[in-house]
């Protein structure tokens, strides 16, 4: 690290060279109080109201006062009247600082500049939350700024054990990377080894929280996410509050909880503002829905292809019916509309909105009406690529969600191979693949394998008991009664 | 790395089946009903198979194009069952498969002759299961009746089907009896089989066409005729109404019937539903003799009361139970009557009760059985109770 020069000149010129002459960098050279002063700035990440206000006018009232001070670098940092004032001495912090926004001001002969926050707000401010969407329980979501959403999770939970470690990641775009837990309830070896593994990174940049996960991850040959990322603060402190660990990234909406179990997946922080009994009959509908939307296709493919004894004659009469003039196999006519289905939602997800109408009448007729009557599809695999569908939309993580699309895939291939001998195969690797998951040391379909009968409470069905007074004795390492005075601390 | 050999290797594995057993579902011809007659002078098997119809009526003008007929129904003879239903594929483009047969119905020639010769194969074919329902053709032969296109009910199968268990569970005088317990009634000891029947009424060349059915009162229709009695594999005659309702109240088969009886002597007759049967027929040795007991509790509602007394009166219901109880023990004594004295044939199950509970006395007299059955005395205990009478209290007669 490069100690910062004492001649004011040199700071400039040093940093003209390694910035290849920005133009974006300002220097403003004063005098005050027969000390040559450079008010550096970055012109696009600052705001230039607060500079003008409370530095250069500082500067301009207080030159009057001839007063002679010894120490012009602790006057300045004891009488400028801004909330945080820091002292740099070398040039990569100075670097830092000047491209986050801070205001540098060097002094003619001192070895340290002093930094001022005089950040531009850049973000967008606090909406809703737009792909977990609940109707009770807060609204409010997390932004793409760093102190903003520290702040959302803050604010729910107001306790000092409240612990926030700070690294930066990324050679060029040096990211704050925040490890958020509750001392006191975590279990500190996870803490030391997410913070560890995030430490080892070494990446060019951090565009959003899932680099890091994907990084320090053991679970890179599955398609099912170990870890939650959301855009939902009353979930992260739900969650913390049980033990885990939130990571926060600088610019990036979505915080990613880690350690998870499979069913956390399939839940929403709406569940808990609302009656158990209540949920639990919209946890089991989560539950068929997750059913449905793997197994559906595969199913109706066995079905109509090898087990027609599976189902009763009046309906394979009917599904006879309606496949008669169909030119394709069952598989390719279900692949086809499976295809038909993903192209149309990528497109919904890339359309900019205004021509998006367009494509949703398009959308319609060619997987509905159209494909039938042009005798392509059969009617009943409209209806099975629909129930398919909208049973995988349930599900609010768009990672579970595009993992669940491979299974199907397999399944459906394993049906249109061997019939429901198929989807038994399938059905057992796809059990093998999931319980051979760990996030972070936890396995992922527990507390139902391996058995733990404390957790059952929330898991399918939740219990009151649970909810209210009792926390995930997998997650949270100590102090596992909710509500309990906190013991002290080892 | 092994472990992703191992995955590949079992992908491989199932690619290498071959698509086994694959078929498109338009590619099989799914048959509802076979009907199996033989044919005496060419010594022949005569399958008719009738197939649904799986094909797609242009939309939108199903009243105006011609209707087409819900089944198609081929013929062909053999020297076997199986080979007989291959040689359908001649006529027929699709596959015919079995695992939706609901329907087995058995011409009334071939049920006395030559049974044993047809249940071989479809106890041992793989594809159909065993558990669809057996019919007889009364005085017919199997292939008219599958010929027969049904009104209500698309799929003549099924409507006969229907019309079994219906007739069964709110009649009386059919039996829902599918073909594996039809085999193990021939099969167990001290028991015979009986079997539904069928009949069709009006010209057969009027039924199997579908303008007959488009019509307010088709010319044909089929009617679920009276049980058939068996001995072995043979068909030895039929049981009339009150018998064939005796037999099943015997065998706990009966849930609802009405029965009618007269409650004066002027003619007028009056009503009972019954709405839960149970019967107990229990053989006890005495003397080296078998004695049957049968216990039988009843409770039925009054329904229909065309005689003029107060039903309010305790007695008057009594009396009333007395007679409805008069004319079901009638029945259940005719059925008796008739398999001990008229045929002979041990369908209701004494011979079994035997062998169930006393075997070294069934050892010893099992040759002599058709000597002992026609003469065991019985004793019926029938139990009846008359909980309801209706949402009116006296006969509407009486004003």
């Amino acid at each position: 690290m490069k100690k910062i020069d004492t001649s004011i000149n040199a700071i400039k010129k040093h940093i003209k060279s390694k910035t290849n002459n920005n133009p974006d960098v300002i220097f403003k050279s004063l005098t005050f109080m027969n000390n040559k002063i450079n008010v550096i700035f970055c012109e696009s990440l600052s705001n230039r109201d607060i500079i003008n206000k409370f530095i250069l006018e500082y500067f301009e009232e207080k030159n009057t006062e001839q007063k002679n001070i010894k120490d012009m670098l602790t006057f300045l940092e004891e009488n400028i009247p801004t909330h945080k004032t820091t002292p740099l001495n070398n040039y990569d912090e100075l670097f830092y600082n000047l491209f986050s926004g801070f205001t540098l001001i060097s002094i003619d002969g001192y070895d340290k500049v002093l930094s001022i926050e005089t950040k531009a707000t850049l973000n967008s401010s606090i909406s809703t939350a737009q792909n977990e969407s609940t109707i009770k329980g807060p609204k409010d979501a997390f932004t793409e700024s760093y102190q903003t959403n520290l702040g959302l999770i803050r604010k729910r939970i107001k306790t000092e054990n409240l612990w926030l470690d700070e690294l930066k990641i990324g050679k060029q775009s040096k990211t704050k990377i925040g490890i958020m837990y509750i001392n006191g309830i975590v279990s500190n070896k996870l803490v030391k080894e997410i913070k560890d593994k995030i430490s080892k990174i070494n990446i060019d940049a951090v565009m959003d929280s899932n680099y890091i996960i994907e990084a320090i991850t053991e679970n890179k040959n599955n398609v099912f996410p170990n870890f939650i990322s959301t855009e939902r603060p009353d979930l992260v402190a739900m969650k913390l509050l049980d033990g885990r660990v939130a990571v926060i990234v600088e610019n990036t909406q979505y915080v990613v909880i880690v350690p998870i179990t499979f069913n956390e997946l399939f839940q929403s922080p709406e569940d808990y503002y609302q009656k158990p009994i209540n949920v639990n009959y919209t946890r089991i509908i989560r539950f068929i829905a997750l059913f449905l939307t793997l197994l559906t296709p595969a199913l109706y493919i066995a079905i109509t292809t090898y087990n027609y004894e599976a189902i009763p004659g009046k309906i394979l009469i009917n599904f006879a019916t309606q496949r008669d003039g169909v030119p394709f196999p069952t598989v390719l006519e279900a692949l086809l509309m499976t295809l038909t289905f993903e192209i149309l939602k990528e497109t919904d997800t890339r359309v900019p909105s205004s021509i998006g109408s367009s494509l949703s009448i398009v959308g319609a007729l060619v997987l509905g009406q159209a494909a039938v009557e042009a005798g392509i599809v059969s009617p009943i695999m409209v209806i099975v690529i629909a129930i398919t569908s909208i049973s995988g939309l349930m599900i609010s993580y768009l990672d579970t969600t595009n993992g669940i699309r491979w299974w199907r895939l397999i399944f459906m291939f394993s049906a249109s191979i061997v019939g429901i001998i198929g989807i038994v195969i399938a059905g057992i690797m796809f059990l093998i693949n999931i319980t051979s998951i760990k996030s972070f040391g936890l396995p992922y379909l527990s507390p139902v394998a391996p058995f733990n009968r404390k957790n059952l409470g929330d898991t399918l069905l939740l219990n009151n008991k649970n909810r209210l007074f009792k926390r995930n004795s997998l997650t949270a390492a100590k102090n596992q009664t909710k509500g309990k005075e906190e013991t002290k601390n080892e | 790395m092994n472990k992703k050999y191992f995955v590949l290797l079992i992908a491989l594995i199932l690619c290498t089946t071959g698509c086994w057993n694959y078929k498109e579902l338009n590619e099989i011809a799914i048959i509802g009903a076979i009907g199996i007659d033989y044919d005496d002078e060419k010594e022949l098997f005569d399958i008719s198979v009738q197939i649904l119809n799986a094909k797609k009526t242009s939309s939108g003008s199903s009243s105006g194009s011609e209707q087409q007929s819900p089944v198609t129904v081929y013929q062909s003879k053999a020297k076997t069952i199986h080979e007989a239903l291959r040689n359908i594929v001649l006529e027929s483009p699709k596959k015919l498969y079995l695992g939706h047969l609901e329907i087995l119905v058995f011409g009334e020639g071939f049920a006395k002759k030559h049974l044993e010769d047809g249940v071989d194969f479809f106890l041992r074919d793989l594809e159909s299961r065993k558990v669809f329902n057996i019919v007889l053709a009364k005085e017919d032969k199997a292939s008219n009746i599958i010929k027969i296109l049904t009104p209500l009910e698309g799929m003549p199968a099924h409507s006969i089907l229907q019309s079994i268990l219906s007739a069964s569970k709110n009649k009386g005088i059919a039996t829902d009896i599918t073909y594996d317990e039809f085999l193990s009634q021939i099969y167990a000891n001290g028991t015979e089989a009986v079997i539904p029947t069928i009949i069709i009424d009006g010209k057969v060349s009027d039924g199997t066409d579908s303008k007959d059915t488009s019509t307010t009162a088709p010319k044909t229709k089929l009617r679920i005729g009276t049980l058939g009695i068996f001995e072995d594999f043979k068909l030895k005659g039929y049981l009339d109404q009150d018998e064939s309702i005796g037999y099943n109240l015997l065998q706990n088969n009966l849930d609802y019937s009405i029965f009618s009886f007269p409650c004066d002597d002027k003619k007028n007759y009056a009503a009972v539903e019954m709405n839960s049967a149970k019967s107990k027929v229990s053989l006890s040795i005495k003397d080296d003799k078998p004695k049957a007991d049968i216990k039988i509790s009843i409770e039925a509602n009054l329904t229909e009361y065309n005689c003029k007394s107060n039903l309010s009166d305790e007695k008057v219901i009594e009396e009333i139970s007395k007679k409805a109880a008069k004319n079901i023990k009638g029945k259940i004594d005719k059925v008796i009557k008739a398999s001990q004295e008229k045929y002979n044939i041990d369908f209701i199950g004494f011979g079994e009760q035997v062998y169930l509970n006393n075997y070294s006395y069934w050892k010893k007299h099992k040759n002599e059985w058709k000597n002992i059955f026609p003469n065991i005395e019985y004793k019926i205990n029938l139990d009846l109770k008359l909980p309801k009478k209706g949402s009116i209290i006296n006969s509407a007669k009486e004003g």
